[in-house]
């Protein structure tokens, strides 16, 4: 019995190394030999809502989402994207096409959505999205969804009843009260803002490896340009900001007006607790910029520090 | 015979057997070790240039909301298909089919631009075939853009990929010596025409011309995306169109190349048609308000040599207003 043992491993092993030297050889792609995801079952959403019904509901993860997207999927995978599904959702005759992208973090989709939000687009009461004719767009929970007709111009209406449908069925979203919305970053900016639309870091923003999941901001006052920002933190992401500042020889160290900071190879940044979030500036070329833009911000944000 | 001299020959012949083993695993490991999956077994063809000679190195630029007639306008002014396409010739036109999204949404290539073009070339006494290989299912691509019905109301057929379509080809220089394409139906062609969009797209800052030419191969694409700009180069030299008509009756202007919002999308009511595709890419990329010198593909497609960033060096460069 143990020489046939030892004979069926003599043969085994070889035969093992021999398979693994072959495949790991190649230029394996999963993705060229599996058949597409199409499982109804797989959705995290329902093949049905109110009259909508969902066509050709399927779903791609991250590392296939190309096979939808193609190299637009480096965008989505950048904010943390695990899965894209999508379909046609028809009733009464319309048909609208849905992308829904799933992320790790609500902050990934939040940042994904904000990086394509339109400068046209009119907000949504209730929760962060918007709507312009023919396209319905908001990032709820750990998902960012977007709906667009078939037909140009079309009322959006039945779209965004449609998107209200299927925001119990996001991860995370029946954690987010209205109350708690989130602020827009490009309406706190108003029309001192730089930037077209809100930008996003996932990780170690203006270099900082503390500082995550960053949305922000450029801003100009007074023709002077710094980048407001802000994250989900506290008082120890403030702190650890700041002693990763003074250990990369951050200089002029301060606590002032309820934030800390200094300056880096002449350039200027700050961070503080404001309500319940941390906020901050980076990039300012002096500390007088650097406190006006801080000025600016609390007052904007009404913020009790 | 010794017990230990028959001890001594099962070993070495245990040795023996050991090593000949060994030797075939390696054998066969090296024949398949690194060989790329994706079945060929062909040489590699190479694809012949589709240009007429004496039309290099012109652009002409045609602006008007009927885009149609600003089609045949531009093409007028590089004096008429009839320069490019002649009586009998088999005619394939690329244009940009590559997602199932509706027209209106710039992802795709205008069907009014694509039916002109097949217009203009059947009205020259040529059969039309129009071919992509698109990023999504190819029969819902064709059909949700419009471009299968605007095709066959113009007269062309829609060429649906398929596997035997397919063959290995010669492509570029820089990063894709060779790459599974649509040969078949390249092989077929007589002219080859390219009717790109002009949208942004967030790897390459830009997508026209050259970056077209991709719907034309097979295989694992998504490996090309990581050395793009070199890889849009290649395919520049990988193909030499008969023509090009850069569709910029619209110009998708955000969160390219895919969009998915309206509001990604601004009228452009410009067509430019042409045989240098590096010029014509560069004007283009100023329709999108991008400078060329900060597209990297352009930069090394005209190293190479294959056109210029500038009109001024165009041995011919029009505008003209379209109007009927």
């Amino acid at each position: 019995m143990l020489h046939r043992l030892l004979l069926i491993a003599g043969w085994g092993f070889p035969l093992l190394v021999l398979l693994l030297f072959v495949i790991k050889g190649q230029h394996y792609d999963v993705a060229y030999f599996e058949p597409p995801v199409s499982e109804l079952s797989a959705l995290p959403i329902p093949s049905a809502v109110e009259q909508w019904v969902l066509e050709g509901g399927s779903a791609l993860p991250a590392e296939r989402m190309f096979e939808k997207i193609n190299g637009k999927s480096d965008y989505y995978e950048q904010f943390g994207a695990v899965e894209l599904c999508y379909g046609e959702w028809v009733a009464n005759g319309q048909r609208w096409d849905m992308y829904l992208y799933r992320f790790e973090t609500p902050q990934g989709a939040r940042g994904a959505y904000n990086g394509e939000r339109p400068a046209n687009g009119q907000a949504l009461d209730g929760f962060e999205g918007y709507k312009v004719p023919g396209q319905v767009a908001l990032a709820a929970g750990t998902s960012y969804l977007q709906l667009g007709a078939q037909v140009p111009g079309a009322d959006p209406a039945p779209a965004l009843e449609l998107a209200r449908a299927l925001i119990p069925y996001f991860d995370g979203a029946e954690e987010e009260a209205p109350s708690e919305a989130v602020v827009d970053l490009m309406a706190l900016a108003g029309a001192d803002a730089v930037s077209d639309a809100e930008e996003f870091m996932p990780e170690s923003a203006f270099g900082f490896s503390a500082l995550h999941n960053v949305r922000m901001v450029t801003v100009s006052l007074n023709g002077v340009e710094a980048v407001w920002y802000t994250t989900l933190g506290d008082d120890a992401l403030v702190a650890a900001f700041i002693e990763e500042l003074g250990m990369y020889g951050g200089e002029e160290l301060f606590n002032d007006a309820g934030a800390s900071g200094g300056s880096m190879f002449g350039s200027w940044g700050l961070a503080g607790v404001l309500n319940g979030e941390v906020w901050g500036v980076q990039n300012a070329p002096s500390r007088e910029v650097l406190m006006t833009h801080w000025a600016a911000l609390k007052e904007r944000l009404g913020a009790n520090p | 015979m010794s017990h230990s001299s028959a001890e001594r020959r099962q070993f070495m012949k245990r040795i023996g057997t050991a090593a000949g083993f060994a030797a075939g695993t390696a054998a066969v490991g090296t024949f398949f070790h690194n060989r790329n999956l994706v079945p060929s077994g062909e040489v590699a063809k190479a694809i012949p240039s589709f240009a007429v000679p004496g039309t290099e190195s012109m652009m002409a630029v045609a602006e008007g909301t009927d885009h149609a007639l600003a089609v045949r306008a531009a093409l007028q002014e590089l004096g008429g298909i009839q320069k490019f396409v002649k009586a009998g010739d088999r005619v394939l036109i690329k244009p940009n089919c590559a997602f199932d999204r509706p027209a209106h949404l710039g992802a795709t290539t205008s069907p009014a631009v694509t039916a002109e073009v097949v217009r203009q070339c059947i009205g020259a006494g040529a059969e039309v075939r129009v071919i992509d290989n698109p990023i999504n299912n190819p029969e819902g691509c064709f059909v949700k853009s419009g471009l299968m019905d605007a095709v066959g109301q113009a007269g062309g057929e829609v060429w649906l990929p398929s596997a035997a379509l397919f063959g290995q080809v010669k492509v570029g220089t820089l990063r894709i010596p060779d790459w599974e394409a649509l040969y078949r139906p390249l092989d077929w062609a007589d002219k080859l025409i390219g009717i790109p969009t002009v949208k942004t797209h967030n790897l390459s800052k830009a997508t026209m011309t050259m970056k077209n030419w991709y719907g034309l191969l097979g295989g694992p694409r998504n490996r090309l995306h990581q050395a793009i700009n070199e890889v849009i180069a290649d395919l520049a030299q990988f193909i030499t169109p008969t023509l090009v008509v850069l569709d910029g009756s619209r110009l998708m202007v955000s969160n390219g190349p895919t969009g998915g919002s309206p509001s990604d999308v601004r009228p452009g009511n410009v067509i430019v048609a042409g045989t240098d595709q590096v010029a014509i890419d560069s004007f283009g990329a100023r329709l999108l308000g991008i400078d060329p010198q900060e597209i990297a593909y352009l930069g090394m497609a005209s190293k190479l040599g294959l056109g210029t960033m500038s009109e001024e060096n165009l041995k011919l460069f029009k505008k003209v207003r379209a109007s009927s």
